[in-house]
């Protein structure tokens, strides 16, 4: 089969379900274009700021895509290609789409409020302690998963190692002329566009190559330093060059399967069981997560976007349009693991998914006159440095909470686990460490998380559905099926990780595991228990 | 154009973004006008309490009228200004801050003082630039001749000083 006719496909299924499932929620839902939205409400010219909708989709696009649609799909092609692209499609469509809809419209409702405000808002002190626990061990699995991704690139692709310190240098010194020199940002962007392909010739060059665990060690030193370092001296530049990358990547994809169109060789279904606890279900809804809906959509999309919509009609083309596209790229990532055969597959699987999808679109690229070698090294560098942006997000906010939940009110002489440096050292540390575990075992402990994330941020748009006295039967079956998958999975997470005597591994499903008991149950009571509806 | 009017059109002009204060002391120089801007920029996450990571940036006009068109005059003005500038203390998420120095002249003040304006240069990171840095502009408005004069850092600023 045609990998063309499979992207096309997906992408006019997306169309059709935009026009219709999405203006179908958008009536159930009272979207109503002549109400004020909180940033025409407010309009303070600093956080709510009235903002056309094609610019906001922009923004609120590069802040859910990151590395996730990308490893998801590709790890997940273990199943063979049609599961993971039936999940995709139907995920994106009734599962995600609905999820980043409803989040970004309830915040609407709620004057902009992040959907974790709202969550905040109806659970209490307990239910909010639960949550800081939670998103903590959340942010842990984030670090390891991350780290080891990168970690795992930079041993398969040592040209993306050179790219990424050079790219690093790169920005600091982008950030210091521009900031320091009075270099003008347009003059700076195109010097800096031009010098991040010096790195990349450069990577292909001079590879680097170190074993993965010294590699894990100087990540750690390195995300230990970006997360305590003042953030415009090397993050804010960094994020900005990447934006470049991610616009190239991204071009240079789709021209290379519209050009080369590749036929899809791998299996279109291997089997429901390819090893002991790697069952089809519940598996591949945690590890496809990004790509067909994702907890973290509904953290970071609904604080900043939910504020800056300029009207309520919007939110249909930001919300529900933005996870269709992201369902898209997940696609094409997945094509860049079924245009391979299985021994091929299985091969580069080794080096990690980066490694897969880094070599997928480099052949793709080099159909156009890109060399082989410089179109990978590109793609891993553009994807390590979102992974590393992630990294960093995650460090700097797991030490946050971290700090957060050790401090005491009114109390002048605080604990040392409130120290900055201390509690990023613990983070950096407990997080690289499971890193060393490698990130198939860490990568459906995150998907499990981030799933029931998703559960939850699905409970409070049920809630605010009900509390308004609208049907909310759209999101029961979504809430349900990623509450049972993530229960399911960490049972077997749980199993697994005891059969392999892999003692810290059991602990994060099991804490889990009762969290999304304890959540579930207090969603049962104020769902569905008749005296909470008018609280 | 006389200076009140100048400075009255520029507290208009600075008082959509800037909290201005009125006669001013610093050191024992009376500063007609002060205005400060302080810009914070920050990422947060899940509520707005959780900030991942911000950093402040602050800009500062000091505006001050001068009669005396003497360079050693001006020069013990500035040096006074630079002694504080050095002085200057900051929090923990500086970045940058910006001193505007305008001084407005109703005569014309001379080659001498003019040639100081141009080569005047005032630049200084803060713990090595970890903490981020300090710079000045000093700008010189002749308002008898509707001429401004500056150094480097000043054209920055020259276009808001002009009026339309």
């Amino acid at each position: 089969m045609s990998s063309l006719l499979i992207v096309v496909s997906s992408i006019l299924i997306f169309i059709l379900a935009y026009a219709t499932y999405g203006s179908w929620l958008a009536k159930k839902w009272g979207i109503d274009i002549s109400r004020k939205t909180p940033a025409n409400e407010i309009n303070d010219g600093i956080d709510y700021v009235p903002t056309r909708p094609q610019v906001l989709l922009g923004h609120h696009f590069a802040s859910i895509a990151g590395a996730g649609p990308i490893n998801g799909p590709i790890q997940a092609a273990v199943f063979g290609w049609v599961p993971v692209l039936l999940w995709i499609v139907i995920g994106s469509i009734f599962f995600g789409g609905v999820h980043d809809f409803g989040s970004l419209f309830v915040s609407i409702r709620h004057d902009g409020k992040s959907i974790g405000e709202v969550i905040n808002d109806t659970m209490g002190k307990r239910g909010k302690q639960l949550f800081s626990i939670f998103a903590w061990l959340t942010l842990l699995l984030i670090v390891s998963a991350f780290t080891n991704i990168v970690a795992n690139t930079f041993v398969s692709t040592p040209q993306a190692a050179t790219s990424s310190i050079l790219f690093i240098i790169l920005a600091i010194t982008f950030g210091y002329m521009t900031n320091r020199k009075g270099v003008s940002l347009r003059v700076g962007t195109i010097i800096g566009v031009i010098l991040l392909f010096v790195c990349v010739w450069l990577g292909t060059v001079f590879p680097l190559e170190l074993s993965l665990n010294v590699w894990i060690i100087i990540l750690a030193i390195y995300i230990f330093v970006a997360s305590t370092a003042p953030v415009w001296i090397l993050l804010q530049p960094r994020d900005y060059l990447n934006s470049f990358l991610l616009y190239a990547m991204m071009i240079g994809a789709i021209l290379g399967i519209l050009i080369y169109r590749p036929t899809i060789q791998l299996e279109a279904f291997t089997s429901f069981k390819i090893a002991d606890g790697q069952y089809l279900f519940p598996m591949l809804f945690v590890t496809v997560a990004c790509g067909a809906i994702s907890g973290f959509h509904s953290l970071v999309g609904s604080g900043t976007t939910a504020k800056q919509l300029n009207n309520e009609k919007d939110a249909k083309l930001i919300g529900y349009g933005g996870m269709l596209i992201e369902g898209a790229l997940a696609v094409v990532a997945l094509i860049t693991a079924a245009y391979l055969t299985k021994g091929e597959f299985s091969e580069l699987l080794k080096g990690g998914p980066v490694n897969v999808f880094s070599h997928g679109i480099g052949v793709f690229m080099s159909k156009f006159g890109i060399p082989f070698e410089v179109g990978k090294t590109f793609v891993a560098l553009a994807v390590s440095a979102f992974a590393l942006t992630s990294l960093d997000t995650a460090t700097r906010l797991g030490r946050f909470i971290f700090q957060e939940y050790f401090e005491k009110e009114g109390v002048e002489k605080q604990s040392p686990l409130t120290n900055k440096y201390v509690a990023t050292t613990i983070t950096v540390v407990l997080g690289t460490y499971l890193a060393t575990g490698g990130y198939a075992s860490i990568w459906p402990i995150f998907g499990s998380a981030n799933q029931l994330l998703s559960a939850l941020a699905l409970m409070a748009v049920a809630l605010w559905l009900r509390k308004s006295r609208k049907s909310f039967n759209m999101i029961t079956i979504p809430m349900v099926f990623m509450l049972i998958v993530t229960l399911t999975a960490l049972v077997f997470l749980i199993q697994s990780n005891l059969a392999k005597q892999n003692y810290i591994l059991v602990i994060f499903p099991v804490l889990l595991f009762i969290l999304a008991i304890v959540l579930a149950f207090s969603g049962y009571q104020i769902l569905f228990k008749k005296e909470n509806l008018d609280n | 154009m006389e200076s009140i009017q100048y400075i009255d059109f520029l507290k208009e002009r600075l008082s959509k973004y800037y909290d201005i204060t009125e006669n001013y002391m610093i050191s024992d120089i009376n500063f007609e006008v002060i205005a400060k801007c302080n810009v914070i920029s920050e990422r947060y996450f899940f509520t707005k309490g959780a900030v991942i990571d911000s950093f402040n940036t602050y800009e500062y006009y000091l505006i001050k009228t001068i009669d005396t068109y003497n360079l050693d005059y001006f020069k013990s003005l500035l040096e006074k200004i630079i002694t504080n500038l050095d002085s200057y203390e900051v929090e923990e998420n500086h970045m940058r801050t910006i001193v505007n120095l305008v001084f407005l002249i109703n005569e014309n003040s001379g080659e001498n003082i003019e040639n100081f304006v141009k080569k005047f240069r005032y630049s200084r990171n803060i713990k090595f630039g970890l903490k981020g840095w300090i710079e000045a502009s000093l700008v010189l408005v002749n308002l008898k001749e509707n001429i401004i004069i500056s150094n480097k850092k000043g054209k920055d600023i020259i276009e808001f000083l002009k009026i339309k």
